[in-house]
């Protein structure tokens, strides 16, 4: 998992912002971008000796400025849960557009490597069924109704 | 490059800060600008003449201009250590303060 796709997901969620100078920022994160400026909301700043408190409704950070973030458990856990979520729809993608090759460019003649073998029978059984009828734009749709008509 | 860190991803690291800090946690991602995601992050606070702080800070992110060393931890050796017992220097920051 990247670093700023954690900060992206931590969009909303309250967090502790460390600054090289040794100040902290305790705020809810509203915005980020790729070089990690943010834009925090409800702050409460405390300087590097840890004795004076600033409270702020909103405020930017450069990223440059920042050390480290301290960000809740629970956005670790939603971060994790978007990844495979993520993971899994790319992967029907995949499949789905094998699958539009094979009907398309192959003409039926099957040349998938090994794990695919029956697969790819299957799902041109499956394509056949559904006739010519619609002339190609059906991408995971056809995919699960090939894979379901060949068994 | 950086894709070394690929091999510490899912084990427990120490990472060392350029102020001189030392974290350990789990590696949950890293990227191009040694930007870290830390699990279940511990502060060891090492001092001369007192026992060693440990803080506990859960999910952290190290931004990378700020990390000067991360190493795999041994963890079967590593929970041998007695920290109370543990006594050290402070580490010096990397950073030669302009006067």
């Amino acid at each position: 998992m990247l670093p700023l796709t954690l900060l992206n997901i931590s969009q909303g969620h309250p967090m502790l912002v460390e600054l090289k100078s040794g100040e902290t920022l305790n705020g809810h994160l509203v915005n980020c971008d790729a070089w990690m400026n943010l834009t925090l909301e409800e702050v409460v700043q405390t300087n590097a000796d840890g004795t004076r408190f600033f409270r702020l409704p909103e405020c930017y950070v450069r990223g440059n400025n920042i050390k480290c973030l301290r960000v809740p458990d629970e956005v670790l856990e939603l971060a994790r849960e978007k990844n495979q979520q993520q993971r899994e729809e790319s992967r029907q993608n995949r499949n789905s557009n094998q699958n539009y090759g094979n009907r398309g460019g192959n003409g039926g003649y099957n040349n998938n490597r090994g794990y695919n073998n029956h697969n790819g029978n299957s799902q041109r059984g499956g394509g056949y069924n559904r006739g010519g009828g619609r002339g190609g734009g059906q991408f995971r749709g056809g995919m699960n109704r090939g894979g379901r008509g060949g068994y | 490059m950086s894709s070394h860190l690929q091999a510490y991803v899912n084990q427990t690291i120490i990472v060392i800060t350029s102020d001189g800090r030392l974290f350990t946690g789990n590696l949950q991602g890293y990227d191009q600008q040694t930007n870290l995601i830390l699990a279940d992050t511990k502060e060891r606070v090492i001092t001369p003449d007192e026992p060693t702080e440990i803080l506990d800070l859960g999910v952290y992110l190290i931004r990378g201009d700020s990390v000067v060393l991360c190493g795999l931890v041994d963890v079967a050796m590593d929970t041998e250590i007695d920290w109370d017992k543990v006594r050290g220097q402070k580490l010096h920051t990397t950073k030669r303060p302009v006067r």
